[in-house]
C-alpha cells in the first residue's frame, strides 16, 4: 500500500511525481505478470525437464515434439486463457463497483455467474449439442443465459430510473432466481450429469484450448477498446451520480453502456472456464491501492493484477497436487481470502 | 446579459414543487436563493442548470436554452452529500474540464489547477484523496471544481454549509471578485441570511410552491417576511453604512 495515492501529502507541483509512482506500480505489475506468465507454462503435471520446456516455447529445434506438443498446446493455451480471464473479469470488476458505487461488487453480482451456471448445467443435463459446432454447445449456453440474466436486471432497473440501488436489488434477485433454476436441474439430474455441472460450476482451465482462446479474447479487446473512450467519465462517476452529472455527463447513459460492456466481458470469461471467483472483486481492490482511482492507471493495473492472481493460482493448483490439477476455481479463493484480509487490515483509506 | 426563467414549473409526480416562478440572474451579480427546507431551492437550481426536467422557459439574452444548452454554458455545484473517494484533490478539480481531457493531460492544465487549489489553501493537501480531507476541504474543492469550467453562469447550492467562519467569507469574497471581474452571474442557494445580505446583489426568496419576493437584501429580508417565511422572530435593522444586521431571536 505504499504507493498508494493516499500516501502523504506532498509538495504542490509534483502531479508528475505521482504520475511516475503510478507508472512504476503499473511497469513493476507487468514484470511480474510475465514471470507468472512464464513459471505457469514451465509448471505442469508431466514434469517436463525446464530447459526442454524453455526450448519447446521457443521453437528452439532441441526440444522433444512430444514437449513441443505439451507447451504449445496444452499449457500456452492454458496460462493465455487464464491471463485473458484474469484480466477480463478484474476489469469487469472495475467497471462494476464503479457504476454501481459499492466496494462489494463484482462481476458476478448481479447473478451473471448464476445465470452461465444455469445455461451450462441445463446442456449438461439435456445432453442437447449444437449441430456443427458441438464444443461450443456449453459455453454459448452459458454464455446466451448470462446475457438474458444482464437482460432481465436491465428491464428491472430501467422501470425504476437505473440507480445503482435499483439494479443490486434487481441483481440479487435475478441471482436467487436463477440459483434455483440451476438447484432445480441439478436435483433433476443423474449422479454423473451432476458430477459434470458441478465440476463445470468449480471453473477450471482444462477446457482452454486454442479453439476457444480466440473468442474469449477477441471479446475482451472488443469491450477494452469500448471502455477507453470513457475512461475520464468513469473516474468522474466516483464522485457520485450528481457531481458527475453536474461535470457534463449523462450518468445513465454511461452506466447502461458500461453494464452491457460488463455482461459482456463476464460472459465471455465464464463461458469457456465456468464461474472463477473472487479475481473480480479483489483485482480491482489492490489494483486502486497502488495506482488509485484514475481510470487510466486504474484499469490496466487491475487487468494486471487479475492476470498475475490468474496464473499465480494456476501455477498454485499444479504445485499443490503433483500430477493432477486442482481446478483453479478452488484456488483463486484460497489465495484471493488472506490478500483480501490483507487489505483490509492494512488499507490506510478510509473509503474504498 | 443575464439567465432567466418564465414561468417555470417543477414538478415532482403530481406535486408541483414550484409554480409559475419568473425571475433573472444578472451578469456580473451574486443572487441568493433562500427560503426554509424543502421549498425547492436545490430543484429550481438543478432545473435551471439543465439538469432535471421542469415546464416553461429558460432563455439567456432573448435565446431560449435547451437543457442540453444549459449544461453547457452553466456551472452547478450540488449540496455536499458524499463521504468522499479515493480521488485526490487535483483529480476531482482536473474533472472539472471533463470534454478536454486525453489519455494525456497537459503540464499546462495541472498548473491551472494548481492554481485554482492555491487560491482555496489546499496546496499542500493537492494529492491528499477527498476521504482523507474534512469536510470543508471537500466543499472548497468541488468549489474550485466548479470554477475550473470557467463557467459564464455559477449555481451553488449551500457552498458554505460545511466551512468555518473564516471559510464562508474567503468564499463568498472569491465568488464577489468573480462576478465583478468575470462578468459571471452567479446564484447561490444559502441559509445564512447574514451571508445573504452581505453579499447578495439580489434576494430570491422562495415560499410554498412560488417566488416570494425579489429584489435587494434590504427590500426581501425583512421581520415580516422572515416570520411568515421562515416562522421566526427575528430583528433586522440596518447600521450607519447601510449594512443589514439580522438576529435571528425565535421560533414561533
Amino acid at each position: 500500500m505504499s504507493l498508494s495515492s493516499g500516501a502523504a501529502p506532498v509538495a504542490p507541483s509534483s502531479y508528475s511525481r505521482l504520475m511516475l509512482r503510478r507508472v512504476t506500480a503499473l511497469s513493476v505489475g507487468l514484470v511480474l505478470l510475465v514471470s507468472c506468465v512464464l513459471v505457469d507454462i514451465l509448471t505442469g503435471p508431466a514434469w517436463l525437464p525446464r530447459g526442454d520446456s524453455v526450448a519447446a516455447l521457443f521453437g528452439l529445434e532441441r526440444a522433444s515434439s512430444m514437449t513441443i506438443v505439451i507447451v504449445w498446446d496444452i499449457r500456452l493455451p492454458m496460462t493465455l486463457m487464464a491471463l485473458t480471464v484474469g484480466a477480463a473479469l478484474a476489469i469487469a470488476g472495475v467497471i462494476m463497483q464503479t457504476i454501481l458505487g459499492n466496494p462489494l461488487a463484482s462481476p458476478y453480482t448481479l447473478g451473471f455467474s448464476a445465470a452461465a451456471g444455469f445455461g451450462a448445467a441445463v446442456v449438461l443435463l439435456t445432453g442437447f449439442t449444437l449441430p456443427i459446432l458441438a464444443w461450443l454447445t456449453i459455453p454459448a449456453a452459458a454464455f446466451g443465459a448470462t446475457l438474458i440474466s444482464a437482460g432481465l436486471v436491465y428491464g428491472l432497473s430501467r422501470a425504476r430510473g437505473m440507480t445503482p440501488e435499483v439494479m443490486i436489488l434487481a441483481g440479487i434477485a435475478t441471482l436467487f432466481l436463477f440459483q434455483s433454476l440451476q438447484s432445480m436441474v441439478q436435483y433433476l439430474a443423474s449422479p454423473e450429469v451432476l458430477q459434470a455441472i458441478v465440476f463445470w460450476l468449480f471453473g477450471s482451465l482444462l477446457k482452454a484450448s486454442w479453439d476457444n482462446l480466440p473468442v474469449t479474447f477477441t471479446i475482451l479487446i472488443v469491450c477494452v477498446a469500448a471502455i477507453l473512450p470513457d475512461l475520464w467519465r468513469l473516474t468522474a462517476l466516483r464522485m457520485g451520480d450528481d457531481r458527475a452529472a453536474a461535470v457534463g455527463i449523462n450518468v445513465t447513459r454511461l452506466r447502461v453502456r458500461m453494464f452491457v460492456i460488463v455482461a459482456l466481458l463476464t460472459a465471455g470469461a465464464v463461458a469457456f472456464v465456468g464461474t472463477i471467483g473472487f479475481v473480480g472483486l479483489v483485482a480491482p481492490h489492490i489494483a486502486r491501492g497502488f495506482v488509485g482511482e484514475d481510470q487510466r492507471f486504474l484499469l490496466p493495473m487491475a487487468a494486471i493484477t487479475g492476470g498475475i492472481i490468474m496464473t499465480g493460482s494456476s501455477i498454485l493448483s499444479k504445485i499443490i497436487s503433483p500430477g493432477g490439477v486442482i481446478p483453479i476455481g478452488i484456488v483463486t479463493a484460497v489465495l484471493g481470502v488472506p490478500f483480501l484480509f490483507g487489505l483490509i487490515l492494512m488499507g490506510k483509506r478510509r473509503h474504498w | 446579459m443575464s439567465l432567466s426563467a418564465k414561468n417555470l414549473s417543477i414538478t415532482h409526480g403530481s406535486f408541483f414543487v414550484l409554480r409559475d416562478v419568473n425571475l433573472e440572474l444578472r451578469d456580473g451579480q451574486i443572487t441568493g436563493l433562500i427560503g426554509p427546507n424543502g421549498v425547492g431551492k436545490s430543484s429550481l437550481l438543478k432545473v435551471l442548470a439543465g439538469l432535471a426536467r421542469g415546464v416553461g422557459t429558460v432563455s439567456r439574452d432573448g435565446r431560449d436554452l435547451t437543457e442540453a444548452d444549459r449544461r453547457d454554458v452553466v456551472a452547478y455545484m450540488p449540496q455536499d452529500s458524499s463521504a468522499g473517494s479515493s480521488l485526490t484533490l487535483t483529480e476531482v478539480v482536473l474533472l472539472g474540464r471533463l470534454g478536454t481531457l486525453g489519455l494525456r493531460v497537459s503540464p499546462d492544465l495541472i498548473a491551472a489547477v494548481e492554481e485554482i487549489l492555491a487560491e482555496f489553501g489546499l496546496s499542500d493537501l493537492s494529492h491528499r484523496t477527498l476521504d482523507a480531507v474534512s469536510g470543508g476541504q471537500r466543499q472548497l474543492t468541488y468549489l474550485a471544481q466548479a470554477l475550473f469550467r470557467e463557467p459564464r453562469i455559477l449555481l451553488l447550492d449551500e457552498p458554505t454549509a460545511a466551512l468555518d467562519l473564516r471559510h464562508q467569507l474567503v468564499v463568498f469574497d472569491t465568488l464577489q471578485r468573480l462576478a465583478r471581474e468575470k462578468n459571471i452571474a452567479i446564484a447561490v442557494a444559502v441559509h445564512d441570511l447574514s451571508l445573504a445580505a452581505q453579499f447578495c446583489d439580489q434576494v430570491m426568496c422562495l415560499c410554498h410552491g412560488t417566488l416570494d419576493a425579489s429584489g435587494p437584501p434590504q427590500e426581501v429580508l425583512t421581520s415580516d417576511r422572515l416570520a411568515r417565511v421562515y416562522g421566526i422572530e427575528a430583528e433586522v435593522t440596518q447600521d450607519h453604512n447601510d449594512r443589514l444586521r439580522i438576529a435571528a431571536l425565535r421560533a414561533i
